[in-house]
């Protein structure tokens, strides 16, 4: 108020004279309740800001744009649609302007640029310098490692865009000098992430864990298609290793128990996208995942749903089977416990009648489904142990044949679902097992198209697949850059 | 505290009461031609402010200083002067001017006689409002004045209206005309009430408005509002009384339609999933429509005290306005209070206060909004909910849709259980003092002072969707302020005979600041406190508060000269220097220049007594739009991001959002316009043409950036706009005998608005349904260079796919006989979304409005008609309505769903929907309105001038009671995406139709007596 008043009769006088003096002080801004780059960010907190920022990121990415992208273009996942982006993206018709490619894309960058942020503007000298220089870098590393699978050679940033010129000029960078950045970043994040952050365990920030479990995803990748540098096999079952041995990480026992929001973050998850209840902070994926008409009473959005022959490639026995495939939902009707099949859901409508994705399905005790609209606190397992040990057995057995090693990693996954361990198998027979084990065990969590990727069989199952043959071409393992990108920096 | 020193000051300046030595004067005005009583003729003392005006009978009374000249004036009368002697009862005789010109018109900063003006303004005399019952002023200008398009987005109570003057200059900043209210710029319309007003001048050109610089751009609107006489205390009351109905119902089925229509989808149809028990499937059923509407009362009561003493004169009105809503749940109240004075402190020396106070307080009910898992808007929901379910459940709870599968709450449950309420104070206070230095210099001193609360608040039960089992209370608080002090200096001066010189020169300032703060929380066990006590509730969703500050100064000149009342001259010019701009661009002037030639002046035109007036003007100038937010060109972070860190939801995230543009500047519009104004017969046949170009340039635009830089668009200056219009108006005083008369007078508008540059864009597709429409319906709306604003854009509607031939002939992915067929565009044999094109446009061709009075001795007759004509809206709500055999109830048009015998070509077959955004949801939204029928009887004065009252006026007005379009929905004047919080999105998202509030019409009965 003193102020105004100061500017007030100083304006008064001002004119009263008539004369206009200097007046670039009085139309100067000074933003008072603006965070800008001059000054931040500045410490840890406010750090811890910027990876809230980036987190939320993720959170919103993983919970429709990604999945789509990833998952409903794999032979894992079908979209229930007759027509239009998800459709087009379920059966490779889909064109450069699709808007879930635009969406992964955008957000992958933004993250990026958040990180570059953080990477420019945060001191190394510091030990928590370098605990956040390390997130960012993981978060980089990360949003990179998926835009190279999903995309291809892409744009490589490392330095916030601060001017607009800078927006603009960009040219593609190979598949290896991705690679190199992912590696480089990562091998810094291992180093100084902590096992788990002060204060709060698992609390959804990256931890030496979950970059150790990482760096040796890439390693697998990059021994495989496209650069299939066969080196990185042993990299990548070292790296998994330690992981495994550290002795952080242990298998649960009951499978269900990692897709329930009551044990979520349990023993066995290394890194998970954090969703709580309240809505703006729940997932969607609940909802998209879940059936709907045919009577069920507390239904869902019904994206997405899986097939009947994938569900048939799994063991009765197999622990994993009915937690993976939700064939059936239970309901209470005038007291009576009623169950409607998959063959009744959606009024008979062929695209629903089909299982549905059960590791999506819990909402959490104490609530009904449709609380929060719709939203779940379910968190996105984006790396559990049990990754670890697929990709030592599979690292080990392309590089040193069927070892015991291999033998002894697969086999745990399998006897914890109650299935026969392994044994006198070839090194083919080996690897045809084991890339069956990762759709056993890691199925609907978004690693098949990248799988089909670096083993070089996407053409072979795509265009063999009852909605991919559609439109699939072998021309295109990569999604296509999009459109708007394409527009206004002219990458194609 | 300081606030209210200050304004005391102010106060007490102008509250000194000085009188000096007088004698009163009585006197009768009468007209020469028919010889009656001229009533409103301003009678005022010579040299000074002070006067009066006559009343009904041509009477009025006024003290005065022996020897003064008092001038009587009367529009359309020659101006008559008298001097006073001893004479204490004067008989004045006024003649007929033949040409109406002596009327004086507000322009920015001063004022100019309507003859010698150069520029295009449009003016409205309050009188000609008075017979309207509008909850807003602006519904009373709409269709009043040529290119002036002012039209009702929503027939919520208290809804704002939308205003644009020549069309849309800008995308991303407010188009909407600047209002100066009694001198003070940046008013509010709802300050104001019919009664109020004395004129309204609407500067239209860039000769007219460049004198308002950096904000003149949208055009002005100069707001008179009436100032006390001196004479007898006049007291005045207005009293009305109606109520409001639904204008139409939509035709939607009925239980035992609905009901057989979803069993031809559904045969088997599991009841036993159902959670409502008393569903009855036959007969009429419940109308959801009835449900969430009443017959809603509307009142208004307003009180006018006027008088003044020989220096000091005063005018105090009271108003309070009450309309219930329509639709149950919503509502508006508002008081008014507004306090003119003036004072002669002497004869040079002028001052006094404009001071208005209003508080208004609006309920919201749940329209336009809250589309797909938050329960859905009230409306839309009315039309959706079958008709087979009842309200209430036998238990008396509310029925719910079917089962918890559904997200759509029973809209009669959102009335009564979302609240949400808006309270607003407003207080203007400004002083001026004007003082003649020498008798041909003016300086005037004006000082103003504008405060601003804001308190909304909004409750959502746990029972409803939006909030289940949690309960979500927001609050969302303002406070603003704004200072003005502006300086100027007037000059006006005759040299010889025929040299006429006026010269304004100002210095102005004005400092804005706003602070805003506003929580969400969710999670309340008991709901008995809801928004009144958010600390019950256990999370926080959402919290920020924000200070922003703008500045301005501003530099400003204007000479008229005129040559012998023949050739005149305008020139004006402003440099204007904001903060909001970037550090390279705080200043810029706008400059105009404007020429006016009174052809009838000339000799060969001066014999030729049928032509009264005859005026060329041509004008050209440049005026800006600076309304952006402060802080737009630095960089800065994005803040109170949701995440979930752990188990734990946080709101502080951080995100870089917006690159730095230390160029960001003005957006420029040039426009030149020619205009010809036309009098026959003494002014009884009037007409104006105005012809017109404007170019808006450096348009204030969000260019994209490329994605992989992280950021999405930074507001730059690019690309530009142009308006086009022609504008005409006619008036016409058909009769005018002593009991008899009648007037009509009418205006049309052309305008062509056309994108014709927008930097590397070409074609900017986007999201205008407001949300949760499906996959196909994301994409409707579109920005294309070389077209309009407002394009609707999808797929071309051709019909229904027939038999499988049809399909082969024409496929496209999910085609099937019963199913939706589309136009390839691009002639490549299938369609895709590369077919999507242009199918509609929300601008008009063009828009006019008419008004005629009759008068009939006591009787009076008002007639206000308006249409717009050649427009088009996205019905969306509709895409909900037209699925055969859905959940959802539709309109009866769907019980001819295709069949493969029927062969129809406008409705799909049952279970199909409606997938992707087509030209079938476009629909013709041309349209003439009624808008007013007043009709009202004066009370002989004989008969009241016992009771001691001077005039009684009796009426009924029916408001918006017929209006003759096509269009199928509620209201052909609708747009669910106005009044959104972002400029861009009222600018760019029009014609939509997606749960809006349904039209009203009115019938008020009134009373209007003064003492």
């Amino acid at each position: 108020m003193k102020k105004t008043i100061k500017y007030i009769v100083g304006a008064a006088v001002l004119a009263l004279s008539m004369g206009v003096t200097s007046c670039s002080d009085f139309l100067e801004e000074e933003p008072q309740s603006l965070l800008a780059p001059e000054n931040f960010p500045a410490s840890a907190d406010d750090a811890d800001l910027i990876l809230g920022g980036m987190m939320q990121l993720m959170d919103d990415y993983y919970q429709r744009d990604f999945f789509l992208s990833v998952a409903v273009t794999s032979d894992e996942v079908d979209a229930k649609y007759t027509s239009g982006d998800r459709y087009d993206m379920d059966h490779f018709t889909y064109t450069a302007s699709n808007q879930y490619f635009r969406d992964v894309w955008r957000d992958g960058y933004k993250v990026i640029s958040s990180a570059n942020t953080m990477i420019k503007d945060i001191p190394e000298t510091t030990e928590w310098g370098k605990q956040y220089l390390a997130a960012a870098r993981f978060y980089r590393a990360m949003n990179y490692f998926h835009l190279v699978r999903m995309f291809g050679p892409i744009p490589l940033r490392t330095k916030p865009v601060e001017a607009l010129e800078q927006a603009s000029q960009v040219d593609k960078e190979t598949e290896e000098g991705i690679y190199t950045q992912i590696v480089e970043d990562l091998t810094y994040a291992e180093q100084y992430l902590p096992v788990s952050w002060a204060g709060a365990i698992d609390d959804g920030r990256p931890t030496m864990g979950a970059a150790k479990v990482l760096l040796s995803k890439v390693y697998i990748t990059m021994a495989g298609y496209p650069l299939k540098q066969t080196a990185y096999y042993t990299k990548a079952a070292e790296k998994a290793k330690e992981v495994i041995n550290a002795g952080t990480y242990n298998l649960v026992n009951d499978f269900g128990d990692l897709f329930k929001v009551a044990t979520e973050n349990g023993p066995e998850h290394i890194w998970s996208i954090q969703y709580s209840d309240p809505k703006d902070g729940g997932t969607m994926m609940t909802t998209q995942s879940r059936p709907s008409g045919g009577g069920i009473k507390e239904g869902g959005w019904y994206f997405w749903n899986t097939s009947v022959a994938f569900m048939d490639t799994f063991d009765d026995m197999d622990a994993r089977k009915a937690v993976t495939f939700l064939a059936e939902i239970k309901q209470m009707v005038d007291g009576e416990e009623q169950v409607i099949t998959y063959i009744d859901w959606g009024g008979g409508d062929p695209l629903k009648t089909k299982p549905c994705l059960g590791k999506y399905q819990d909402y959490g005790e104490g609530r009904s489904f449709n609380d929060e609209g719709k939203r779940t606190g379910l968190n996105f397992p984006v790396f559990r142990l049990a990754e670890a040990y697929l990709i030592l057995a599979e690292a080990s057995n392309e590089a040193n044949g069927p070892s015991a090693e291999a033998y002894d990693a697969i086999n745990r996954l399998r006897t914890r679902a109650g299935m026969p361990a392994l044994s006198g198998l070839d090194q083919s027979g080996l690897r045809a097992a084991i890339q069956q084990e990762w759709s056993f065990e890691l199925a609907h969590e978004a690693k098949r198209r990248f799988n089909l990727l670096r083993w070089e069989r996407l053409d072979e199952v795509m265009s063999q697949d009852e909605h991919g043959k559609v439109g699939y071409q072998p021309s295109m393992k990569y999604l296509p850059i999009p459109q708007d990108e394409t527009d206004l920096s002219g990458i194609e | 505290m300081k606030k209210l020193l200050l304004l005391l000051t102010f106060m007490a300046c102008t509250m000194s009461w000085l009188y000096a030595q007088q004698v009163q004067v009585q006197g009768t005005v009468t007209s020469s031609d028919d010889q009656m009583g001229l009533p409103g003729v301003n009678v005022s003392v010579k040299g000074t402010t002070k006067g009066t005006v006559t009343d009904m009978d041509g009477k009025f009374s006024l003290y005065v200083d022996k020897g003064v000249t008092l001038v009587v004036s009367y529009i359309g009368y020659k101006t008559k002067e008298v001097t006073v002697e001893n004479q204490s009862n004067l008989a004045l005789t006024l003649e007929v001017n033949p040409a109406q010109l002596s009327e004086v018109v507000v322009v920015g900063y001063g004022t100019q006689k309507r003859k010698d003006l150069t520029g295009a303004v449009s003016s409205i005399d309050g009188g000609a409002l008075q017979d309207m019952s509008v909850p807003r002023i602006e519904q009373a200008l709409a269709g009043r004045a040529a290119g002036v398009q002012i039209s009702t987005t929503d027939a919520s109570p208290g809804a704002g209206m939308n205003i644009r003057i020549r069309g849309d200059n800008s995308i991303n900043a407010n188009n909407a005309p600047l209002v100066v209210i009694d001198g003070f710029i940046g008013g509010d319309l709802s300050t104001l009430n019919n009664a109020d007003i004395e004129s309204f001048q609407i500067l239209k050109d860039a000769s007219a408005t460049a004198i308002y610089g950096s904000r003149g751009a949208n055009g002005v609107i100069i707001v008179t509002t009436k100032t006390g006489r001196e004479g007898k205390t006049e007291v005045a009351l207005t009293a009305e009384y109606g109520v409001q109905q639904l204008s139409k119902k939509l035709d939607l089925m009925d239980a035992g339609e609905y009901w057989a229509v979803r069993t031809a989808n559904e045969q088997d149809i599991d009841r036993d999933s159902w959670e409502v028990s008393n569903v009855d499937t036959t007969g009429v059923g419940t109308d959801w429509q009835d449900a969430i509407t009443q017959e809603a009362v509307v009142q208004r009561y307003n009180l006018r005290v006027t008088g003044g003493g020989s220096s000091t004169r005063y005018a105090a009105f009271f108003d309070y306005f009450g309309q219930d809503g329509l639709v149950k749940g919503s509502g508006y109240d508002k008081g008014t209070f507004r306090l003119n004075l003036d004072h002669d402190v002497s004869n040079k020396l002028t001052v006094g206060t404009r001071m208005v106070y209003y508080n208004a307080s609006t309920n919201n009910t749940l329209v336009n909004g809250g589309y797909g898992s938050l329960g859905g808007p009230i409306t839309l929901n009315a039309l959706r909910f079958p008709p087979i379910i009842p309200v209430m459940s036998e238990e008396g709870d509310y029925n719910i849709f079917f089962n918890n599968s559904s997200q759509v709450d029973n809209p009669v449950k959102v009335a009564d259980l979302r609240m949400k309420e808006q309270q607003r104070d407003y207080l203007r206070v400004s002083g001026y003092l004007e003082y003649a230095l020498i008798p041909d210099l003016k300086y005037r001193l004006n000082v103003g002072y504008l405060t601003q609360n804001h308190n909304g608040q909004e409750y959502i039960s746990k029972e409803l969707q939006a909030a289940l089992n949690e309960g979500i209370a927001r609050i969302d608080n303002w406070t603003s302020s704004r200072w003005l002090v502006e300086n100027t200096l007037s000059y006006t001066k005759t040299l010889g005979e025929k040299h006429n010189l006026n010269a304004l020169v100002g210095f102005t300032t004005q400092l804005d600041e706003r602070f805003r703060s506003g929580l969400a929380v969710s999670g309340f066990s008991t709901e008995v406190l809801s928004v009144n006590n958010v600390g019950v509730a256990e999370n926080v969703l959402g919290s920020y508060s924000e200070l922003t500050e703008s500045k301005q100064m501003s530099v400003l000149g204007r000479l008229n000269y005129s040559y012998d009342g023949k050739y005149l001259l305008t020139m004006t010019g402003r440099s204007d220097g904001s903060s909001v701009f970037a550090k390279n661009n705080k200043w810029a002037f706008f400059p105009s220049a404007s020429i006016g030639w009174n052809i009838n002046e000339e000799e060969f035109l001066k014999s030729v007594d049928q032509v009264s007036t005859l005026k060329l003007r041509a004008g050209y100038g440049e005026s800006g739009n600076q309304a952006i937010q402060p802080y737009q060109s630095l960089a800065s972070y994005g803040t109170g991001i949701i995440y979930t860190k752990g188990s734990t939801q946080l709101n502080n995230g951080v995100a870089p959002e917006r690159l730095s543009n230390s160029n960001l500047r003005w957006e420029t519009t040039v426009q030149t316009n020619i205009g010809l104004d036309m009098g026959f017969y003494n002014e009884r046949l009037t007409a104006t043409m105005d012809l017109y170009r404007k170019e808006t340039n450096d348009l204030l635009y969000e260019a994209r950036l490329a994605p992989n830089s992280g950021f999405t668009s930074q507001l730059q200056n690019i690309g530009s706009i142009e308006n086009k219009g022609l504008e005409l108006s006619l008036s016409a005083r058909l009769i005018e005998k002593k009991d008899f008369s009648w007037d009509v007078s009418g205006n049309v508008s052309f305008v062509r608005n056309k994108i014709l540059d927008l930097g590397a864009d070409s074609l900017v597709v986007m999201d205008i349904s407001g949300g949760a429409m499906g996959g196909g319906f994301r994409e409707n709306g579109a920005l294309v260079v070389g077209q309009p604003l407002g394009q609707i854009y999808g797929y071309e509607y051709i019909g229904i796919y027939q038999d499988q031939g049809e399909v082969d002939a024409l496929p496209r992915a999910g085609a099937a006989p019963g199913r939706p067929k589309y136009a390839d565009i691009n002639g490549d044999g299938e369609v895709n979304a590369d077919d999507r094109t242009v199918i509609g446009n929300a601008l008009p061709d063009f828009y006019y409005g008419l008004s005629t009075n009759l008068t009939y001795k006591n009787i009076g007759l008002n007639v206000v008609l308006r249409g717009v004509q050649g427009v088009q809206v996205a019905n969306l709500g509709k895409v909900n309505l037209l699925r055969p055999g859905g959940l959802n109830n539709g309109l009866r048009e769907v019980m001819d769903y295709w069949t493969p015998e029927n062969g129809s070509n406008d409705m799909i077959a049952v279970g199909q929907t409606w997938d992707e955004m087509s030209s079938r949801f476009v629909e013709d939204a041309s349209f003439l309105r009624v808008q007013n029928i007043s009709l009202s009887y004066n009370v002989p004065s004989q008969w009241l001038e016992k009771a001691g009252v001077k005039s009684l006026r009796l009426y009924a007005n029916a408001v918006n009671w017929f209006t003759f379009t096509d269009y199928s929905g509620y209201d052909p004047e609708v747009n669910s995406r106005q009044n959104d919080d972002s400029n861009y999105q009222n600018n760019v998202q029009r014609g939509i139709d997606n749960g809006a509030y349904p039209a009203a019409k009115q019938l008020m009965f009134g009373l209007n007596l003064s003492f």
